[in-house]
């Protein structure tokens, strides 16, 4: 008796979600393409990773799988290798420290934009700042790359206009080491606040007006209303955007980085993706740069699941 | 008498239809992969050069495998994938080195010396006499199988030289610089020489660029000896330029004149050659940019100049003498570009067998040759001099572009052509401007012994790491960063992790290949 009443319990739960389905074909539908990307090419192309575990010889006429299938087991090898070479701790150490730079500087960046510009009176110089503040997301980095080169060179740069106004020596501040990864996080402030704003920006929007007028009635001021109330609104997306970034602490960028660096800086710039890019497309040495795609992958993971953690013990909602 | 009537018209029935069945006969297609895709379907030279080779019995058709643009790394980009995906090669793959992870991949068809002596003779004996050692690019030097053929370029294994502005020569009262210590003297009036007469006295005499090839500064290491990054012989040991003592005397002159300003301080960011010799800024250049047919009269080089300084003279010298009179700058060696075949068609002999006839015929035909490298004369291109019939081409109006060219042509310049791959003295000669032979031969220069772009297993596995390693060592000394004897740290580093495995490697590879 119990049983048949489990049966029908399930037999209704299918049969209700079949008439969902059949309600909500169309929506259905629309999401096929995406869900079907999502499964090529999130998850089908993890059968890739096994390349990071064996010597990947491709051979003409045989499929990937083949190939992969073919190829000579090697186990941790390609692992080992790049945290014993001559580069890989310290393209590890660059990625890690410059991800960890943008973190804490780029990170708050613009949330301070976003509350400031939150508190603007005039409609009009908001827009103007915002529109300012988007416009260098637009840009390549080919073209800043090439255009902070012009600028900061210290033979003809606007730098050495500077230099000379003030009676200095001009500084060579993409040729420097020391200036390096200061000026990579500069860079990504410059270009990317205003974009990363948005999201912060539309987050104050829906802060119930309120609470201002409650804080008003307190006696609060403005800068007290951005502390009290303000900020505590936008903490949940912030811890939000936070867990995100820091799944991606692995992600220096590639576009910057490689667009930017030089032979003189590259022990203090070359990070992972710009490694594996050189072994893994130039020298063509597949196996050993998926293995360091792997081990990238593996500690964004962690790096999400933990912050996640943190997030949910100091009483924020988590991603997980 | 009917009989004899019905024989005629039989015969002339026979004698019509024989050509038609002629040209009914399907052409036999073959695919290219080309370097740099110098030519892609649709080019004049992939429309007309099928045309001209039945004239000498060769019924073929081009189709051209793309593979991006005219720009070399991206080439590199879309090859290796092609290679991680397995993917199909074409009939005849033009590369710059034969590339063994293709060969391990199974892209290439195995051919023998005897194959090449036979269906190419005239080639094989020209490239016997060019360079002894060719037959050795013939082959995947990791266990001397053949898999390609090889061109060279026509102007010698050493074909690049230094420039100077004859106008600020004059200038400064001082003749083209023959030694290293009168070359630092041009330099140094170069630093207190207003030549443009802004007041900014931005002048330098000699850069080099983040586009150097290799470390850059060439011609300074070459006085001293010396080549980074390249493999050199010295007396039969096989040794990277870059662990040489001249090496480090080099250094410490660059550092020298980078701590005195007589180089300029964007040396590792900003500095690009030949374009501050253009703007006027930089008083002579060398290395990859000195490559001897693009500095006479129709040249890249030449031309990019005076269209810039209308006012500048410039003059072409060879390189300057180091302390122990050597001198020279980087070059490619003798080898240029691979010729190899699929690997499908070690199943079709006959097919294979065309190719290197076809080849051989372009190669050694000079209507064909001159199609395959120049276009249609009179309208893409014609000799310098007007009415002549030998000596130095130039491209004609359009043309002229660099792009454009490749895109509708299909042809780069003399030596750099996507159908006649390999060729031979007899015809290509010629068509050489005499002047740009007379600048290759100011140097003997310094090439990689075991071959530009021949790779091994250890190279491909070390030598990335290595280099940047010695890239970002050599600029630290050069600016200061770091103290000359930071090299002997440096050279202990290098051997320690791969340097010397890489190095053992190349010395069995040249004691096999290239030391008999």
């Amino acid at each position: 008796m119990v049983q048949s009443s489990r049966n029908i319990g399930v037999r209704g739960r299918a049969k209700r979600l079949l008439r969902a389905c059949v309600k909500h074909h169309n929506l259905l539908l629309m999401m096929l393409p995406a869900l079907a990307t999502f499964l090529i090419f999130r998850y089908g192309a993890m059968f890739g990773l096994a390349m990071a575990f064996v010597d990947y010889k491709a051979k003409i006429g045989q499929s990937f799988l083949q190939n992969v299938m073919g190829s000579e087991w090697v186990g941790l090898k390609y692992f080992e290798q790049f945290l014993t070479s001559l580069n890989g701790t310290q393209v590890l150490r660059n990625t890690l420290l410059i991800s960890l730079y943008k973190i804490v500087f780029c990170f708050p960046a613009p949330i301070l934009l976003a509350i400031m510009l939150n508190e603007l009176q005039s409609i009009r110089f908001k827009k103007v700042v915002q529109t300012v503040t988007y416009l260098p997301h637009f840009i390549s980095w080919v073209v800043l790359a090439g255009i902070l080169r012009m600028v900061l060179s210290p033979d003809y740069g606007v730098s050495v206009a500077i230099a000379n106004l003030f009676g200095t020596t001009p500084v060579n501040f993409i040729g420097n080491k020391s200036y390096f990864r200061g000026l990579l996080v500069v860079t990504e402030i410059w270009r990317e606040v205003g974009w990363n704003s948005i999201i912060y920006l539309a987050a104050l929007t829906g802060i119930d007006p309120g609470l201002y007028e409650a804080a008003i009635i307190d006696g609060a001021g403005r800068f007290k209303r951005i502390i009290h109330v303000t900020i505590p609104c936008l903490v949940p997306t912030i811890v939000i955007m936070l867990i995100l970034r820091t799944g991606t602490i692995m992600d220096a960028g590639f576009d910057q980085v490689y667009n930017m660096y030089n032979n003189s800086v590259r022990s203090v710039a070359e990070i992972i993706d710009t490694y594996i890019y050189e072994k893994g497309i130039i020298d063509t040495q597949y196996s050993y740069t998926t293995a360091i795609g792997l081990f990238k992958s593996v500690i964004g993971l962690g790096m999400v699941l933990l912050t996640d953690r943190i997030a949910k013990s100091l009483g924020q909602q988590g991603v997980a | 008498m009917k009989k004899i009537l019905a024989l005629t018209l039989a015969l002339a029935l026979l004698l019509c239809a024989w050509p038609a069945a002629l040209a009914e006969e399907e052409p036999t297609t073959i695919t290219w992969i080309i370097t740099q895709d110098l030519a892609t379907n649709g080019s004049w030279t992939t429309e007309h050069l099928p045309e001209l080779l039945k004239k000498y019995g060769f019924n073929v058709e081009f189709e051209v495998i793309p593979m991006g643009t005219h720009d070399g790394t991206d080439w590199d980009n879309v090859f290796n994938t092609y290679i991680a995906s397995g993917g199909a090669p074409a009939d005849i793959i033009q590369t710059g080195a034969l590339n063994t992870n293709a060969v391990d991949a199974g892209w290439f068809c195995e051919i023998s010396e005897e194959m090449i002596q036979t269906y190419m003779p005239q080639y094989y004996q020209a490239a016997l006499d060019i360079y002894e050692y060719m037959p050795a690019y013939f082959k995947d030097l990791r266990d001397g199988t053949v898999y390609c053929l090889c061109s060279w370029n026509m102007f010698g294994p050493c074909r690049h030289t230094m420039v100077y502005r004859q106008d600020w020569l004059d200038q400064l009262g001082m003749s083209v610089p023959t030694t290293i210590e009168e070359f630092e003297a041009f330099l140094r009036a170069c630093r207190t020489t207003d030549f443009n007469g802004d007041g900014e006295f931005n002048e330098y005499g000699y850069t080099s660029g983040t586009n150097s090839p290799f470390c850059g500064f060439n011609e300074v290491f070459g006085a001293y000896g010396a080549q980074p990054l390249v493999w050199m012989n010295k007396d039969g040991q096989i040794v990277r330029g870059e662990m040489t003592e001249g090496a480090r005397q080099a250094l410490e002159t660059l550092a020298r004149w980078y701590a005195e300003d007589l180089i300029p301080k964007g040396v590792n960011t900003t500095e690009t050659r030949r374009d501050g010799f253009n703007q006027g800024i930089r008083g002579s250049y060398g290395q990859g940019d000195g490559y001897a047919p693009a500095l006479v009269q129709g040249g890249q080089n030449y031309e990019e100049f005076y269209a810039a300084q209308p006012d500048g003279e410039m003059v072409v010298a060879p390189c300057f003498k180091g302390p122990n009179g050597e001198s020279g700058t980087i070059e490619w060696g003798a080898k240029k570009y691979v010729t190899c075949f699929g690997s499908h068609l070690a199943d079709d002999p006959e097919k294979l067998q065309l190719c290197m006839e076809m080849l051989e015929c372009i190669a050694t035909n000079e209507e064909l040759f001159v199609a395959a490298m120049l276009g249609e004369q009179g309208v893409h291109w014609d000799f310098v001099e007007e009415g002549a019939t030998s000596g130095a081409t130039t491209f004609l109006g359009d043309y002229t572009d660099y792009n454009y060219r490749l895109d509708t042509v299909g042809v780069r310049e003399m030596s750099e052509s996507a159908f006649c791959t390999v060729w031979v003295p007899q015809v290509y000669e010629k068509y050489l401007d005499p002047k740009a032979v007379e600048y290759a031969s100011y140097e003997t220069g310094y090439f990689d012994v075991i071959g530009n772009g021949v790779t091994f297993d250890e190279q491909i596995e070390y030598t990335t790491d290595l280099d940047n390693l010695t890239k970002e060592v050599f600029m630290d000394i050069i600016t200061g960063e770091q103290p000359i004897t930071y090299y002997d740290e440096y050279v202990e580093t290098w051997k320690a992790n791969g340097g010397q495995i890489m190095t053992d490697a190349a010395q069995e590879i040249f004691d096999n290949y290239f030391a008999n």
